[in-house]
């Protein structure tokens, strides 16, 4: 029996239907499938096996193709698994002492070729991982993972020496699951040159189709076993090798995505109808650091080996100028060796304020005086020293002539060590340098400033490139690290914090922002700060919105 | 055979050929004028060219009054920039020219005077300098040096451009060598040092000379492309190359950063290859039939 | 024969100077090939150390020497860590790329070159001549890497023509017609080969007039003349052929661009050929495969030099070899 409303809003219907037009359907989930997204990018993987592949875009790649246990959520927590979802894992239990957690996989996962993904998979990628010969990067995540177990096929269990805040994070975040049908046989040793490492089979939404080295490698669809979780049909990424030429194709509708909009483009992104600019906060910071060895090694540098040399530096810089000068309102100032969008960071934390006076009087106190040419010299010596900087980085280079300026205000004579990017990693870890312009790229954990920072990186093997040495630092770091309430966590990272910058190892310059310039046709979700591509398995194009290179692609391949 | 003459008291028939030629002197008028404005520009700017003068308010600055040639991206004066800039690309220019004329004349007087399995080897060499693109060679040995100073690019510069000259010259050299004169000089007693003065040279220099001037020209283009890539001269040093690479990005928005220096490229590369053409002109006319 | 013989030894003897010098300049360099996670500050030196030794980069100079020369001996180009593929396959996909690309500009920039050339000698100082001797001055001054960006600017993205760079439209599925292929292949080559002609003919037009001139001063065409025949008769009958003796050298010279590409153009096009693949090789100190594009290109440039002068023999049997490096007299 049809009710008094619907039958007066029945017209209303019948008149909107009408009005759709002669052609119109109703809107089906079949709609919502298709489309080609081009991601134009300067870089390329250098190989897309897991384990060993440490790039970027390496990363973009195994996050489509390949699975994790499961996946960080958008507040980035890496305490317990608060905030985490369901990945090749449904749902998982910890056992009572928090010593093992036993996962239950998916159990329609397939691997690309078709076979069933099986505990045993979970277990032969683990010990890949863990084996030395492997020489993954991630080996010192996994430090606290014991062994893995298979309850049945479905469930593995991975067990843990001992309970931190974050052994849930390091394990699950680190670790794509590999397919031991294929990579049981290989020399564990050379894993780059098995035939996986170009042509790489995973169990993600998206499978691989084919790389070209230098100009495109493409992603489409899975679609085995009759399951697709992915809206859009194709990802293709496109390699231009100078940024400028990545980013020209997106402005002409070549392309539709690129992921590093330089400031200046900013105002032509916006003016573009057929793109739209989106801005995300980012994990990464950049700095200047100081080497606080001489470049012998060993002695204290005659420059920065005193901390009131390198305050009084600090204060000579004005960085809020200089980020403004680089990015616009595209940046915000650095406080320290974190980022804002972290659950480490500290908002409260204020940086060395730009005095120049202090700077001056603090350089005079410190034995460098001004002679006749305005240079300060000590013990006959000059105040100078050298910026090694990536000469390929438009950002750090323009940073490094501004910095030169205001240092050479304070009386300092600063030169500028450009040099291409394998020339520029080879002397920051030989230690040959006196300043670097350096940046870092977190993930969302809070234990790269650890890598970077504490003194167990400080000798030649590590990446603490400024060789900053300060127990009370490593200590603070180390509770932070280990404390499980959040609050306890961040009073224990503020002091950390606070110790670093007053000793003023780094001139800490500029957190980007993430600028992307998009196409407006495509419903962009799920980014996250670390990764703006993490929602890419639910981007879609609406149908009516699709334009040539959304359709579907030739005959089967 | 054609009439050419080249020896000792032409040379001021030269100069007066070149004198009479409208594009020879158009050309040698606009390189003075450079020169001129590159050496004392800098001390009549106002600007320092490595000053940052406000770098959130004055930063790309169209041209005005104050700033002839507007601002750049670190808000200092292009016009200085541009000047300052030009002293070091016309300086690493003619002096990596005069160091690859000097190696390239002497290599090949050497292994053409010389012949046999010196010469064979000498030219191998040669051979296979001209064999890698110059571009390569340049990126490889100044990515094997960990800072690159002004001196050092030079050197560089002169070290990768001596290969063509050097044929020339070992040509030329061979031919004389088993001239009727050469030979009776030889019997007289002469060395090969006085040879290669005294009976050689003079047959080079004019050729050796039009080519130098073509080779200002390349190494200045060349300086300018590996500095706009950024393995050139280092900040805050200008040379115009890098002052282009500061532009590139900027082409839409602030694009006189970058045709600046660009104008002024080309108008050099213009006139010295228009002054290589008159000086090859002037050196061995050429008498063709009337039509 | 035996100069034949001669030549091919002489060529080997290059190949080989050439590439012992580029295995020694790029190890020279800082940095080494795994520098590529330089933000990654989990990568450690210790961790580079363990991969260098995988990939037999390890050990002294000398010895690295002694292994790489063994294999290519065994004609083995190495492995290239940058590409992660063979150092032979990377150049087999890069090379046909270049030939390609500069083989059009070159045919192109040779044709219009002497064509221009030719006519101008034929018009000699009246108005054609300084016009066109204008603008191939002015078109040989540009600087290459200024050129390829504002005609990629103009023929791109200032007006909408032409795809921005690269060789082929990445998604162009391979179920295409061979002519749609052929066409995308086209237009992705216009706007790079516009530039390279813009950079190549002019010179090429300017000595070919330089060489004509002088050749028709010659004498003997005085005597042709005086016989009565006009300008373009003794061109035809007479000059052409000794004229295209330093236009056949000069495409001997053009002969390592041929090969190793134009690495400025290259990278402004995002063309995926020789030039870029050994700039960015240096870059990334991926010693194998620089040294494998060095040594690929020296012997094409090798026997293409060795081509030409036979060429030039043929043509010219008064020039000596040592001649042709001659400058001619007002050449």
């Amino acid at each position: 029996m049809l009710s008094l409303r619907a039958v007066l809003l029945l017209p209303l219907i019948g008149l909107a239907a009408c009005g759709r037009g002669p052609d119109a359907k109703p809107l089906t989930a079949a709609d919502s499938l298709g489309g080609t997204v081009v991601i134009s990018t300067p870089t390329e993987p250098e190989n897309l096996m897991p384990p060993i592949s440490t790039s970027v875009s390496g990363l973009q790649v195994k996050d489509l193709v390949f699975q994790r246990l499961a996946v960080i959520g958008a507040s980035l927590n890496t305490v317990g698994d608060a905030g985490f979802t369901p990945g090749l894992a449904t749902r998982w239990d910890w056992a009572t002492d928090s010593l093992s957690i036993a996962f239950h996989l998916d159990s329609s996962a397939r691997w690309h070729d078709g076979k069933p993904v099986r505990a045993a998979d979970v277990a032969f990628t683990l010990a890949v991982y863990l084996d030395p010969k492997t020489g993954t990067p991630a080996a010192a995540q996994l430090g606290n993972v014991d062994s893995v177990s298979v309850r049945d096929s479905l469930t593995p269990v991975i067990w843990f020496r001992k309970r931190t805040p974050s052994q849930f994070f390091d394990v699950v975040m680190e670790v794509y699951i590999l397919p031991s049908h294929l990579l049981a046989g290989a020399d564990r040793s050379t894993l780059a040159s098995t035939p996986e490492a170009t042509h790489p089979v995973g169990s993600g939404p998206f499978r691989f189709v084919r790389w070209v080295p230098g100009q495109v490698l493409e992603l489409a669809a899975d679609t085995t076993g009759g399951r697709r979780r992915a809206l859009l049909d194709r990802v293709v990424f496109s390699k231009a090798p100078d940024p400028v030429i990545a980013f020209t194709r997106v402005a002409t509708g070549e392309a539709d995505v690129f992921e590093a909009v330089r400031p200046d483009k900013v105002a032509e992104v916006a003016k573009n109808t057929q793109l739209q600019l989106i801005l995300m906060p980012s994990l990464e910071y950049n700095y200047l650091g100081f080497n606080l060895l001489d470049r012998k090694g060993g002695r204290p540098h005659p420059v920065f080996g005193d901390r009131n040399v390198r305050r009084a530096l600090t204060m000579a810089t004005d960085r809020r100028s200089i980020v403004a000068n680089i990015y616009d309102t595209l940046a915000v100032q650095a406080r320290g060796p974190f980022t804002t969008a972290q659950a480490s960071a500290d908002p409260d934390l204020q940086p060395m304020p730009y005095a120049v006076d202090s700077a001056n009087a603090l350089l005079d106190a410190a034995g460098w005086k001004r002679g006749a040419d305005s240079l300060r010299r000590k013990n006959g010596k000059v105040l100078g020293f050298g910026i090694l900087v990536p000469s390929s980085s438009i950002a750090r280079m323009r940073a490094s002539v501004l910095l030169q300026e205001q240092f050479r205000r304070v009386g300092a004579d600063v030169r500028i060590e450009g040099t291409d990017f394998g020339g520029f990693f080879g002397r920051t870890a030989a230690r040959d340098f006196d300043a670097m312009l350096g940046g870092w790229n977190q993930d969302a954990g809070p234990g790269n400033a650890r890598d970077s920072w504490a003194s167990a990186g400080a000798a030649k093997g590590g990446n603490n490139y400024s060789s900053y040495r300060n127990p009370a630092f490593d200590a603070q770091l180390d509770s932070g690290l280990a404390a499980f309430a959040p609050d306890r966590m961040r009073t224990h990272f503020a002091a950390a914090w606070r110790i670093i910058t007053d000793d003023a190892p780094a001139v800490w310059l500029a957190e980007p922002r993430r600028v992307m310039a998009v196409h407006r046709r495509i419903e962009m979700t799920g980014a996250r700060p670390d990764a703006w591509w993490a929602g890419i398995v639910q981007w879609r194009i609406p149908a009516e919105q699709r334009i040539a290179r959304d359709a579907p692609a030739g005959a089967a391949r | 055979m054609t009439s050419s003459e080249s020896g000792a008291g032409d040379w001021r028939l030269v100069v007066q050929r070149l004198r009479h030629d409208p594009r020879s002197v158009a050309a040698v008028a606009v390189l003075l004028t450079m020169a001129a404005l590159v050496l004392i520009g800098p001390m009549l700017s106002p600007y320092q060219p490595f000053q940052q003068l406000d770098i959130t308010h004055r930063v790309h600055a169209p041209p005005s009054t104050t700033h002839l040639l507007g601002t750049d991206a670190y808000s200092r004066d292009v016009l200085s920039r541009v000047l300052s800039g030009g002293r070091v690309s016309l300086a690493v220019a003619l002096t990596a020219v005069f160091i690859e004329t000097m190696i390239g004349v002497v290599w090949g007087l050497t292994a053409g005077l010389a012949g046999g399995r010196t010469d064979s080897v000498m030219m191998r060499c040669v051979d296979a300098g001209m064999s890698v693109p110059r571009v390569l060679l340049l990126l490889a040995l100044l990515a094997a040096v960990v800072q690159v100073p002004v001196w050092l690019l030079v050197l560089v510069l002169g070290a990768t451009g001596w290969f063509g000259i050097a044929r020339v010259v070992r040509a030329e050299a061979r031919v004389t060598r088993a001239s009727d004169y050469v030979l009776a000089a030889q019997a007289l007693g002469a060395g090969p040092a006085r040879l290669a003065l005294r009976h050689v040279l003079p047959h080079v220099l004019g050729p050796v000379l039009v080519w130098s001037t073509l080779a200002i020209g390349q190494v200045i283009v060349l300086e300018a492309g590996l500095s706009w890539l950024g393995i050139g001269v280092q900040p805050p040093q200008a040379s115009w190359g890098n002052i282009i690479g500061d532009g590139t990005e900027f082409i839409a928005s602030a694009p006189w950063v970058s045709l600046a220096p660009g104008f002024c490229l080309v108008i050099v590369v213009l006139a010295v290859s228009a002054l290589g053409d008159g000086l090859r002109d002037a050196l061995a006319p050429r008498q063709l039939p009337r039509t | 024969m035996r100069a034949l013989i001669q030549r091919i030894w002489q060529g080997v003897l290059v190949v080989a100077i050439v590439a012992t010098t580029t295995f020694v300049l790029v190890r020279l360099a800082p940095g080494d090939p795994f520098a590529v996670a330089l933000d990654n500050s989990r990568i450690t030196p210790a961790l580079r150390a363990q991969w260098r030794d995988a990939y037999g980069l390890d050990g002294s100079i000398g010895t690295q020497y002694m292994r790489w020369m063994s294999a290519l001996l065994q004609g083995d180009l190495g492995w290239s860590v940058s590409t992660n593929r063979p150092v032979s396959q990377s150049i087999a996909q890069a090379l046909p790329n270049t030939l390609v690309l500069m083989g059009a500009a070159l045919l192109c920039s040779f044709t219009l070159g002497m064509g221009l050339g030719a006519w101008q000698a034929a018009r000699h100082n009246r108005a054609a001549d300084r016009v066109i001797g204008a603008v191939t001055l002015f078109s040989a001054a540009l600087p290459d890497f200024w050129l390829a960006l504002v005609v990629l600017l103009t023929g791109a993205y200032w007006y909408r023509v032409f795809p921005v760079g690269g060789a082929s439209d990445p998604l162009l599925p391979l179920s295409a017609s061979t002519l749609t292929i052929i066409v995308d292949r086209l237009t992705h080559l216009v706007l790079p080969v516009c530039t390279l002609v813009l950079l190549i003919a002019a010179p090429v037009a300017r000595q070919q007039r330089a060489a004509l001139l002088d050749r028709l001063s010659a004498d003997w065409v005085r005597t042709a003349t005086a016989k009565g025949l006009g300008p373009w008769q003794v061109f035809r009958r007479h000059a052409w052929r000794t004229a295209l003796g330093p236009v056949v050298t000069l495409g001997g010279l053009a002969l390592p661009a041929l090969v190793g590409g134009a690495v400025f153009v290259e990278h402004v096009f995002a063309w995926p050929g020789m030039g870029q693949l050994a700039a960015s090789a240096i870059a990334a100190r991926d010693y194998h495969l620089v040294v494998g594009c060095v040594i690929v290109g020296a012997v094409m440039v090798v026997i293409g030099s060795t081509l030409a002068d036979l060429l030039v023999n043929r043509l010219d049997p008064r020039a000596d070899t040592a001649d042709a490096d001659r400058p001619a007299a007002g050449a």
